[in-house]
This record gives structure tokens, sequence and C-alpha cells, in this order.
């Protein structure tokens, strides 16, 4: 895309932002409560699908439920680290060209932190903690650390939007669940959109900046995905299911091929993007 | 070492293997994150590893992570975490 596309494709992007901004704290009916008898999430969505590991409907509607909590506690834990590094890159140099639309990214991506933690608080025990490394990143440079910021917002939002997207029109589901669905798909779409041309931006001028680190860099974003993907196995969403072996079970999901299948199958669109713009020399393997 | 000790090492090499297959050939007193076998991302995991094979929670309010970033130091851990639990 080249400088004029890029232009219009951010008016255009601040214009729908404005044109369909809602107030996420009236947009919502919520519910006294929300039935536990019901399935939070479609099995075929959990960790454990295909794999045989887990039979009982119980314990399955039980892992629907936690897992539903893990999924919007990853987004809340990992939007907020994310929200901060974007927050110390708006109005700085280099970023004129974004402002504008950032701040609508930051403005909806704070309105769907707000409305995934109220339903875990609502309706559950809050919100799990992060799995935060207890060890430091070292840096890449500053030009290679904005594209690792806004890679790993894209790997994260495109890993949601094939959640929300099929989960917003999922009737199995309780309505306020597929509302919130629905709502972060709706907006996600204009945020991948953006994210994908900023992403490419910022790795040319990386390129031209500092080439050497370029495998480095690579390897870094194709961990980040596989590390993306084990998040959604939390042992503790296993704990809060009742199953006694948290950590097993945890690891031989991970390990089913069926699920490396479908781990293929939810990156499948973020590893085309970045084989496709030249960041990725080979596809991620699950 | 006690033989569910080596099993748990062996379990724990078996990880740091598929991070980085070099594991093998590093001395025991070498930084582990130094030698890039492990990463920020990857000790997440590998923290997960340590929790399984010795049946133990890692609360890192806790466990000083410095003593998990080489084999030897990994290795000691098992070992007290082991005999703690049994």
């Amino acid at each position: 895309m080249d400088e004029s596309g890029f232009d219009t494709m951010l008016a255009r992007l601040a214009e729908k932002s404005r044109d369909e901004h809602y107030n996420p704290y009236t947009k919502f009916s919520w519910p006294e409560q929300v039935s536990e008898d019901e399935w939070w999430m479609h099995p075929d969505y959990l960790t454990v699908a295909g794999t045989g590991l887990v039979e009982d409907e119980k314990t399955l509607k039980a892992l629907a439920r936690s897992e539903t909590v893990n999924f919007f506690s990853l987004h809340v834990n990992g939007i907020r680290e994310l929200m901060i590094e974007v927050s110390k890159r708006i109005h700085t140099p280099g970023y004129a060209d974004y402002n504008e639309y950032l701040h609508h990214f930051i403005g909806e991506e704070n309105a769907h932190m707000w409305f995934f933690a109220e339903f875990c608080y609502r309706y559950t025990g809050g919100i799990y903690p992060e799995a935060a490394s207890p060890l430091r990143r070292d840096g890449f440079g500053d030009e290679w650390d904005d594209v690792v910021v806004f890679s790993r917002i894209l790997i994260f939002e495109e890993i949601f939007d094939y959640f929300n997207s099929r989960m917003g029109k999922e009737p199995l589901i309780p309505d306020i669940l597929r509302e919130i669905h629905a709502a972060h798909h709706h907006d996600e779409s204009r945020h991948v959109a953006f994210g994908k041309q900023l992403v490419k931006r910022l790795h040319e001028r990386a390129c031209a900046a500092a080439p050497e680190r370029r495998d480095d860099m690579e390897k870094y974003i194709k961990d980040y995905m596989t590390h993306s993907v084990r998040s959604l196995y939390n042992p503790q969403s296993f704990k809060d299911a009742g199953l006694p072996n948290p950590l097993e079970v945890r690891r031989k999901a991970m390990a089913h091929p069926v699920r490396r299948e479908f781990h293929t199958k939810v990156m499948a669109r973020v590893d085309r993007f970045f084989t496709g713009a030249g960041i990725f020399s080979t596809p991620w393997e699950a | 070492m006690t033989a569910s000790t080596d099993t748990a090492m062996d379990t724990v090499l078996e990880f740091l293997r598929q991070c980085n297959a070099e594991v093998d050939t590093i001395d025991w007193e070498r930084d582990l994150i130094d030698a890039r076998i492990l990463d920020s991302m990857a000790f997440v995991e590998f923290l997960l590893v340590i929790e399984e094979v010795t049946g133990t929670p890692v609360d890192l309010a806790t466990t000083d992570v410095n003593t998990l970033r080489t084999l030897n130091g990994i290795s000691a851990t098992l070992t007290e975490r082991i005999t703690a639990r049994d």
C-alpha cells in the first residue's frame, strides 16, 4: 500500500470509529446471573476439544466457564501491557501519521478491557492473574521494539478474533456472552486492518535501520505466537473445572495432533500476513 | 540425586532441548538465559514444567528464579523440592 493509500485507510478507519462509537458502560443489558447449565463457550472451542481427555458433560461445561474467564483474562492482562506501550508512543516523533487513529485504538481497547473484566467480576470470582515471566525481555533497539509491540497486538487480536467471530453468532451460548464476543469482533476488524499496514511499515523502517536483527525478530514473533497459543491452556482453568491433574491434562491437550491442527487454523490468517509481507521467511509451525 | 529427581531432571532437559538443542552440550554452570536456551516467554512454560515434575507450585513471591538459571541450579532445586514433598 502506498503513502496515499495508507492515509486514505487511516482516515476511513477513524471515520468508522467515530460513526460506530458506542458507550460500553450502557451498551449491554447485564442479566442477574448467567446459568451454569448453559455452555459458556461452544464445546468445539474448548482446549480439550477432540482430544478425548475429558468426556463428562458437567466437567466440560465447568471448563467452558473457566476457559471463558481465562480468555477474557488474557485480554485484560494482555491489552493492559500493550496499551502502555501504545501510550508511550502516541504523539512522539515518528508517530504523527498514526496519532488520530491511535486515540481511537486506545479508547476502544479500554472499552474492551472493561467489558471483559466486568463479565468476570459480575458472574465469576474475577479475572485470572497474569502468567507473567519473572524475567525481563531484552530490547531489540527502538525500531525493532516498535515492530515487537505492534506485531504482538496483531497476533493477540487475530487469536481473539478467531474465537469472537465464531462465538459472536453462536446460538448455544448465553446472550450476554454472544453480545460481548460480537462487539469485540466488530471493533477488532478495524484494529486488524490498521495493525497489518502499520506492522509492514514499521518492519520496513526497522530493516533499513538495523537489518542484522531481522532473523532474531522472525524468531521472536514466532515464539510469541507459540506462547500465545499456549496461554489458552491455563492450568488454573483446568483446576477450576475440577480436573485432578491440571498440568498433565494441559500438557497432553497441547501436544495432541488434533489441537496442533487447531493451533494452525487459529494462526493461519496472521501467519499468511507475516509470510506474505516478507516478515517471515518460512511459515510458523504449531 | 534420587531416581525420582533423575526422572524429573530428564523431563526438564527434554523441555529445554525443545527450546534449544544446544542444551545437551552446555556447561551445567552456564546461564541458560545468556546461552539463549531459555528466554522470558519460554520461562513461563518452564516454571510449569518444574511444578509438574515436582508436584509443588512455584510461588514467585518466595522463589528466587535466579536459582533456576543453570542446570546445576535446576537440579538442586528439583532435589530440594522433591525431598521436601516426599
